[in-house]
């Protein structure tokens, strides 16, 4: 198993993702710069809160650059959240703001009101079953985390935004929320994101995580 | 209808779990994080810790617990009690937390609410609001300090104000329910989640599986469990098999 570098720019909590990782003795190192991030194969870029204040700190800590250059050498990257959301073209979050631009689309609200006419809560706040994206038919993409998922497998939901990638075939699976369908897991390539928090999700997270530190560069 | 979240609370004096009846007369029953394990592997949504006597002497002795059980619990945990300042909800974070409950310091100063949710962001912070049916007049009154002190405020409003200064969820007790097992107050959810646009937790009452249903339909998002689970009257699989046999989505 590859050591796993946690990328810490101060947006939220690191510390159930180690948790997690330490639970299945998967190896990890928290990382803080460009520099360092690049010592590693894979890394997993978490992230809370507002859209724009997460890209300020990587911004900041010049990591807006560091995970351009890391994942174009071909290193993998899973991100948690707003961890995935920043890996889309931009956020629509307090106006619109630009992100990494490593998967084509945006990051948008979700409704304020369900198919039935009712209003929805915000946050969702939920666990929620997971479907293949439209283009995989009845199973995830063997090349990402995911493979190891049965379809209708829960995790753990928190968020008033979701990311609506250009290409369906990014869109590795949905969950819904009341009806409304929203993208749970997007990515291409190299490069793999999840609305949801595998850290948070039990022991069907707990795999997801084995899964990425096991899959091959 | 989303799935309905069930949430094991367990309230703590120092290092054991309590038991109270409308939040008195505390009993001890258990170790905070042995309960906690066992509660996660029975398959709890997410766990809510709740230090009973901590904002009474302005300390918290939860930190320990809670990296014991954030390294063996994986769902989310909930950290409540004695909470003050932007350090308080730093170093819970830090120690394997994923939301803080707020309720005496958010009364006391309720622009905390918006300056924690501007920092950790707005799905970390839960307000507590300890509801007491006021006497000979309609509506409660918030109660803080685990239900021995008066704020004069009115819930439904402090609720609205909660949400608008950026908590993420509300955790709503009624006093008068608690630990009597007599059912939730339905009247209560359903003005606070009518009133307000977040996911409220619902506790304080749960003694039959019929009482979920009645919560559910008033307005609730989650369900926090107590004595039910603590005195072993039902594990979290029976009460989600009930849930089920009633037409509620849970997760299994």
């Amino acid at each position: 198993m590859k050591t796993v570098a946690i990328i810490d720019y101060n947006c939220g909590n690191i510390f159930s993702i180690c948790n997690a990782l330490k639970s299945h003795d998967i190896p990890f190192a928290i990382v803080e710069t460009a520099t360092e991030l690049q010592k590693y194969d894979r890394a997993i870029l978490p992230g809370v809160g507002a859209f724009p204040n997460a890209i300020k700190l990587l911004d900041q800590l010049g990591l807006l650059d560091g995970i351009t250059k890391f994942v174009a050498s071909g290193r993998l990257l899973f991100g948690i959240c707003v961890g995935l959301q920043v890996m889309m073209d931009n956020g629509l979050e307090q106006g619109k703001t630009n992100g990494l631009g490593l998967i084509g689309g945006d990051v948008a609200p979700l409704p304020l009101v369900a198919s039935t006419g009712e209003p929805l809560k915000i946050p969702h706040i939920a666990w929620s079953g997971l479907e293949p994206g439209p283009t995989f038919g009845q199973e995830f993409g063997q090349t990402s985390p995911l493979r190891s998922c049965a379809p209708g497998s829960q995790f753990y939901f928190v968020h008033s935004f979701a990311v609506r990638p250009n290409d369906p075939k990014h869109i590795l699976a949905t969950a819904q929320y009341n009806g409304i369908q929203f993208c749970a897991a997007a990515g291409r390539d190299n490069i793999f994101g999840t609305q949801f928090h595998p850290e948070r999700s039990g022991a069907v997270g707990l795999r997801l995580l084995r899964e990425f530190a096991t899959l091959s560069t | 209808m989303p799935q309905l979240r069930i949430i094991p609370r367990l309230d703590i004096k120092g290092s054991f779990v309590i038991k109270s009846v409308q939040l008195e007369g505390l009993r001890k029953v258990g170790d905070p994080a042995e309960f906690a394990k066992r509660y996660y592997e029975q398959g709890a949504d997410e766990l809510i810790f709740s230090d009973v006597v901590a904002s009474l002497y302005g300390r918290n002795s939860l930190y320990d617990i809670v990296r014991q059980t954030a390294a063996e619990a994986f769902v989310p945990l909930t950290v409540g009690g004695g909470i003050r300042s932007t350090e308080d909800v730093s170093q819970m974070l830090r120690s394997g937390a994923d939301k803080i409950s707020l309720n005496s310091a958010a009364l006391e100063r309720p622009h905390l609410i918006s300056e924690l949710s501007a920092q950790f962001g707005s799905q970390a912070i839960v307000v507590e609001i300890q509801a007491k049916s006021r006497a000979g007049v309609k509506g409660w009154e918030a109660l803080y300090d685990n239900g021995r002190e008066h704020s004069n405020k009115d819930v439904v409003v402090w609720a609205q104000e909660a949400v608008e200064l950026g908590a993420g969820e509300i955790l709503l007790t009624s006093v008068d329910r608690e630990g009597t097992r007599k059912g939730f107050d339905t009247d209560l959810i359903e003005v606070v989640s009518r009133a307000t646009s977040v996911p409220v937790i619902v506790s304080g009452g749960l003694g039959q599986p019929e009482h979920m249903q009645q919560a559910v339909s008033h307005g609730a998002d989650a369900i926090a469990v107590a004595d039910m689970l603590h005195y072993q009257r039902a594990s979290l699989p029976d009460i989600k098999k009930a849930a089920q046999e009633l037409g509620l989505e849970v997760r299994t």
